[in-house]
């Protein structure tokens, strides 16, 4: 307890150190912030995954082995304040639970929106995504009204998914990982699945030449415009400012470090990849 | 109060997923059940051991085990069969509660004393006939809480084959969870729900286990028995 107390006040300390040296305006903004960075199991940055969705975000093949744009960002603020990184691997809809009932210390990148904004603070986002519809390409896809009567796939817990619900009833088919519902969709046991464009750059839907991505447009499936395209973003538990303050300064260093276009061209998405780098910015806090 | 109303309406529409799967599935898991019950006292070795392996194998893996390998495994063939993730749970959900089930009715059989068939046999009655007329009559009432207890089973199993993307009631909780953040309170009108269901089904139980034994003319049989019982003890004396 006292030896990660020293280590995560060396590290606050070499990251303001860090950050003003690199003469960002939030380093020196945030600069007189008194830090009492704790973690649930001292010495540990607990972190609640949802399993792989690079570039976004890798898990695996060790137990406690994450990648990827967040989990780069996550590794480098875990070994400056001497933290042992520890993945809880669970589904999307439990990576939500299990922040906001503390058994995590931050959850693996969501949306925002104004509810969850009521039980999480959002760090930085990680990048920037947009909803699209996957269909095989012999699908004729004209709009979302060419689904109705098909078979649609979604993951439990997504933004959309209340929209997709009232859509589509019985004909949406929930998963509760991005991997099985993809599994599903490449098998033809449902014929569009809905999720964000970054899946289109990753196995096992990058490695079909038979797949199709159609945008999809503001009030589409009765989804409003803000939540169509939406970044991610790392999410703390309401009780953690400081936590997600921290996880913002390591961002920061990283980025006049010049260490985050090593991590985007490393881990980054491929070549042709619909995101940018989005601002570096939180959204509207509701705690 | 209102998010209650609107909880309750959203997961009582789970639950009727819940319902028609279990119903499906016990209704499957009887049948098989008692088919592979009466293979295994069947006088032909082959299907002896043929039920006693499909019970030994289908005990021995997890419903969820079966649940992800087939649905997600066999997805094509499952497409091009026009099997849904419904269809699918059912059939995974029959395969195991099936087998479960079999054992136990292979114990209630097994229960008739061996001389209600060597007092057939000597009437002459077949294998077939034997059972039909001697053996499952005494062995359809015991069975019957045995039944209710697997069926209560396969009610609180079927949530497992939420993750084979099938909408029955846990899927929808875990769905409104991640747009609520309730987990507690949802749970809580989840178990209330499961509970509703499976409290009247006790009821329903005793309720067919006594027409079944009134139909059968079964009702005294705890007095035949002591009346069996006393003869028995009148004939030993008589002998000695």
């Amino acid at each position: 307890m006292r030896r990660s107390g020293l280590y995560a006040g060396l590290g606050v300390a070499l990251i303001l150190a860090t950050a003003s040296c690199g003469g960002s305006s939030t380093s020196s903004a945030t600069s007189s912030i008194q830090w009492s960075l704790h973690t649930i199991t001292p010495g540990v940055l607990t972190i609640a995954t949802y399993g792989s969705a690079p570039p976004l975000i890798t898990v695996g093949p060790g137990a406690n082995d994450i990648g990827g744009l967040s989990g780069a960002w996550a590794k480098a603020f875990a070994a400056d304040f001497g933290l042992q990184v520890h993945l809880v691997q669970t589904t999307f809809a439990s990576t939500l639970v299990s922040v906001q009932q503390g058994k995590a210390d931050i959850g693996a990148p969501v949306y925002y929106n104004p509810d969850r904004a009521k039980t999480y603070y959002y760090t930085y986002p990680v990048d920037n995504e947009s909803l699209v519809v996957f269909t095989k390409k012999d699908f004729s896809y004209s709009g979302p009204s060419s689904l109705t009567g098909h078979k649609v796939g979604t993951v439990t817990g997504y933004v959309w998914t209340p929209y997709f619900q009232k859509f589509f009833g019985s004909n949406l088919q929930l998963y509760t990982a991005a991997s099985d519902a993809k599994t599903a969709f490449m098998n033809g046991q449902i014929d569009a699945y809905l999720d964000a464009d970054i899946n289109y750059f990753s196995a096992p839907l990058s490695l079909s030449p038979t797949i199709a991505l159609h945008s999809v447009a503001g009030g589409d499936f009765g989804i409003p415009v803000d939540l169509i395209a939406n970044e991610s973003y790392w999410i703390v538990s309401c009780k953690q400012k400081d936590l997600a303050n921290a996880m913002n300064l390591e961002r920061d260093k990283l980025e006049s470090s010049g260490k985050w276009a090593t991590i985007l061209s490393g881990d980054g998405a491929p070549p042709g990849t619909p995101q940018n780098s989005p601002k570096l910015d939180t959204p509207a806090e509701n705690c | 109060m209102s998010d209650l109303g609107g909880w309750l309406a959203i997961l009582i529409g789970g639950m009727v997923v819940t319902i028609k799967l279990a119903a499906a599935t016990s209704v499957l898991s009887i049948a098989l059940a008692g088919l592979l019950a009466l293979m295994s006292i069947s006088p032909f070795r082959v299907l002896r051991v043929f039920a006693g392996l499909y019970v030994d194998v289908f005990r021995s893996i997890p419903i969820l085990a079966l649940a992800i390998s087939v649905y997600y495994g066999l997805g094509a063939s499952l497409h091009q069969l026009g099997i849904t993730p419904f269809g699918t749970g059912v059939i995974v959900l029959t395969a195991i509660e099936g087998a479960y089930l079999a054992e136990l009715y292979r114990g209630s059989l097994q229960a008739i004393r061996l001389a209600q068939w060597d007092a057939a046999s000597s009437l002459g009655m077949g294998w077939a006939s034997t059972v039909r007329h001697v053996i499952l009559p005494q062995a359809l009432p015991p069975a019957i809480p045995i039944t209710l207890n697997m069926i209560i089973a396969i009610i609180k199993d079927s949530s497992l084959v939420s993750l084979i993307a099938v909408n029955e009631i846990t899927l929808v909780a875990n769905q409104l969870i991640a747009e609520t953040f309730k987990p507690i309170q949802i749970y809580a009108v989840v178990a209330l729900l499961y509970v509703a269901l499976i409290l009247p089904l006790a009821q329903v139980s005793r309720w067919i286990e006594a027409v079944v034994t009134r139909r059968l003319g079964l009702q005294n049989r705890p007095d035949q028995e002591k009346a069996l019982q006393r003869l028995s003890i009148q004939a030993e004396a008589r002998a000695g």
